[in-house]
């Protein structure tokens, strides 16, 4: 029915806020039950020596559910170090990582993932050989169901689970403007699409917490602000908890609720961007001096 | 009719969109065909191929899907080889040939299963000396094995008959592997369309990003092994009634784990098809020039392995396959770049003009 009004004679009259709010739809009906409130994720007295480098000290951080969380600070601060120990990949020296009320300081990654957290990387983490749908399907492995014989003969069930998958993998490639390059390898793809595949990949995995390490590395400030306004309308949108580290220092005090400063792998401030904008210890870390960020 | 075409539109993204429907008829049409009219030592030959490109097939999984590596693959087959045929032979179990074919599977299964588990630690040239080391443990140990390979005596097999078919001639057992070979692509490429296929295939690309998305790298790698050993314990299980007798066991040895390994390589890890021919040319160019010069076949694996490497994991059927997915994708990329370009153009416009335009 919605078919026939949507397409009647073949044409597309939707509008594109309603083609919008359909993706938007069918993507709150793919991902889980969002946290509404409280901390999604804590981090507490989070230590970490690689050799002599120590690289994390004593560092604690809370990420507030359907709120954006920045993690700023100078290069070779510790912010990617922090990622690693918050997404499983560094178990830390000391300290612990709890995320949705459990203690997953020892889990692996893909562990981790099951809970709802699901990560970007700085570089492009995608598979440039295979299609911009394949590559978001990969973010909708841990909602589909069947072992091996059943999917890759597909019995209906695990066929009905893979086709809403593809919905909802089409649903995410229409919010990033992806949908027409479906078919096309993301190989040849330019770098912000490519950046976009990633984000939605990570949105696809039945996220309930994205790590987002430094989204906008490599595009030029027009690329950047966009990515970031459309990062930022997700996750209102979707009631999704972001935790991001963002070079552009501007752009996190606009989009981010709670900002978190390391500075040598310490905490050195933290809290609402007015707040943190205003502390002479981030100024003097970003600037040698004191100078308004 | 319907529910018919309902169930094979769940299978439709099993041809290739970059290969058009009648490439597919026009291959099966000469492969069927070439049963029928080649000689018998050519139908002989090219059954020894499609089986060989059923344990390249193997090596394609591992290698080029699952971003590991193996130099145990001929053992493994071998190995398929002399347990199967022990089972089937009168001095060994006397069973009919798919229940022995099924032990030879499970032992190379079983073995390649045990070699993954250390790869959850290892990598890279670690895999390369486990898999090798695995390789000389079998011949010196099931090769060498006289009750098993039969020794210097020939001890004979015959061609298998099942579902009331009648595999004893040649051409009958062309069409036994060719149908194996088939079912072995089909199989594969479903795998590789779905959810775990993608896994393996990410977990092949990028590990860490692949963890970050709930997919265990350990998992896959070791499902990479499984699926290489199987598809060397099915080759194993075609190969001694193929010869009507087990091979000699130089037929598995280190070397030959090359060879395979050359195929996948020098055709590259995108096209099961390529990885066909390339059996094919490797196997039956020697005997096609056999009337000019001797050419070992694996003088071409040799440089088939150097070649493949050079030009990269896409190899020679990427380098096909990039022909024809490049027209495809450049009319998609093309439609996008001008609805961007008409984007670009009523950003710039005054908000007057745009509204005007709309009007």
């Amino acid at each position: 029915m919605v078919a026939q009004q949507a397409f009647p004679n073949g044409i597309d009259v939707r509008t594109a806020k309603e083609r919008r709010a359909e993706a938007l739809q069918v993507l709150e009906d793919h991902l889980p039950e969002q946290v509404r409130t409280g901390a999604v994720l804590e981090a507490t007295g989070v230590s970490k020596a690689f050799g002599g480098l120590q690289a994390l000290t004593d560092v604690a951080l809370a990420v507030g559910a359907a709120q954006t969380t920045g993690l700023i600070g100078p290069n070779g601060a510790g912010k990617s170090t922090m990622f690693d120990v918050l997404n499983g990949f560094t178990i830390p020296d000391k300290g612990t990582v709890a995320a949705f009320g459990q203690d997953v300081t020892q889990w692996p990654p893909w562990k981790r993932a099951k809970l709802g957290i699901s990560r970007t990387f700085q570089a492009n983490h995608i598979s440039t050989g295979m299609s911009v749908e394949e590559n978001l399907l990969i973010g909708t492995h841990l909602c589909l169901k069947g072992g091996l014989f059943q999917t890759a003969f597909r019995t209906p069930k695990a066929y009905a689970t893979e086709r809403s998958a593809r919905q909802a993998a089409r649903a995410v490639a229409h919010l990033l403007d992806l949908e027409p390059l479906m078919t096309v390898r993301a190989g040849v793809l330019d770098f912000g699409s490519q950046r976009r595949i990633e984000i939605g990949r990570s949105l696809l995995g039945g996220a309930r917490l994205v790590l987002l390490d430094e989204p906008t590395a490599g595009l030029d400030a027009v690329e950047a602000r966009g990515l970031l306004e459309l990062v930022k309308k997700l996750q209102i949108d979707l009631g999704l908890a972001v935790l991001i580290i963002e070079h552009h220092v501007r752009s996190v005090m606009n989009m981010c609720d709670m900002i978190y400063v390391l500075d040598q792998g310490r905490l050195i401030s933290s809290g609402p961007p007015s707040v943190v904008r205003m502390d002479p210890q981030v100024r003097e870390a970003y600037f040698g001096e004191e100078r308004s960020v | 009719m319907n529910q018919m075409k309902t169930i094979l539109s769940r299978y439709s993204d099993a041809l290739s969109p970059n290969v058009p429907w009648w490439a597919y008829a026009v291959t099966a049409g000469i492969a069927i065909g070439w049963g029928a009219i080649a000689s018998p030592s050519w139908v002989f030959l090219t059954t020894a191929a499609f089986i060989t490109a059923i344990a390249a097939l193997g090596l394609l999984v591992l290698v080029g899907w699952g971003g590991e590596v193996s130099l145990a693959h001929a053992a493994l087959v071998g190995t398929a080889v002399y347990i199967s045929s022990y089972a089937m032979r009168s001095d060994g179990y006397g069973w009919p040939f798919l229940a022995a074919g099924a032990l030879g599977i499970a032992v190379a299964l079983a073995l390649s299963a045990i070699v993954s588990l250390p790869t959850a630690r290892l990598s890279g040239i670690y895999v390369m000396v486990l898999t090798l080391g695995l390789q000389v443990t079998i011949e010196r140990t099931i090769f060498t094995n006289s009750k098993l390979s039969g020794g210097v005596e020939s001890r004979y097999v015959t061609r298998p008959r099942f579902l009331g078919i009648s595999f004893d001639s040649n051409v009958a057992y062309y069409y036994l592997a060719f149908g194996v070979l088939v079912l072995t692509i089909l199989g594969l490429t479903l795998f590789r369309r779905s959810r775990h296929g993608r896994a393996l295939m990410f977990v092949g690309t990028d590990r860490r990003a692949a963890a970050a998305m709930g997919i265990s790298p350990w998992w896959y790698k070791i499902l990479a092994f499984l699926i290489a050993g199987a598809m060397a314990g099915i080759a194993g299980a075609l190969t001694t009634p193929l010869y009507r007798s087990p091979p000699t066991s130089l037929q598995y040895i280190s070397l030959q784990s090359l060879f395979l390994l050359a195929i996948p390589v020098t055709a590259g890890f995108e096209s099961l098809a390529g990885v066909v021919v390339v059996a094919l040319i490797f196997t039956l160019t020697p005997h096609a020039v056999a009337s000019i010069g001797q050419v070992s076949p694996l003088i071409l694996a040799g440089a088939g392995l150097t070649l493949g490497t050079y030009i990269g994991p896409g190899g020679f059927s990427g380098a096909v396959l990039d022909v024809l997915r490049s027209k495809r994708e450049s009319v998609v990329l093309g439609r996008k770049r001008q609805e961007r370009q008409v984007e670009d153009d009523v950003d710039s416009m005054p908000l007057g003009v745009v509204a005007q335009e709309r009007a």
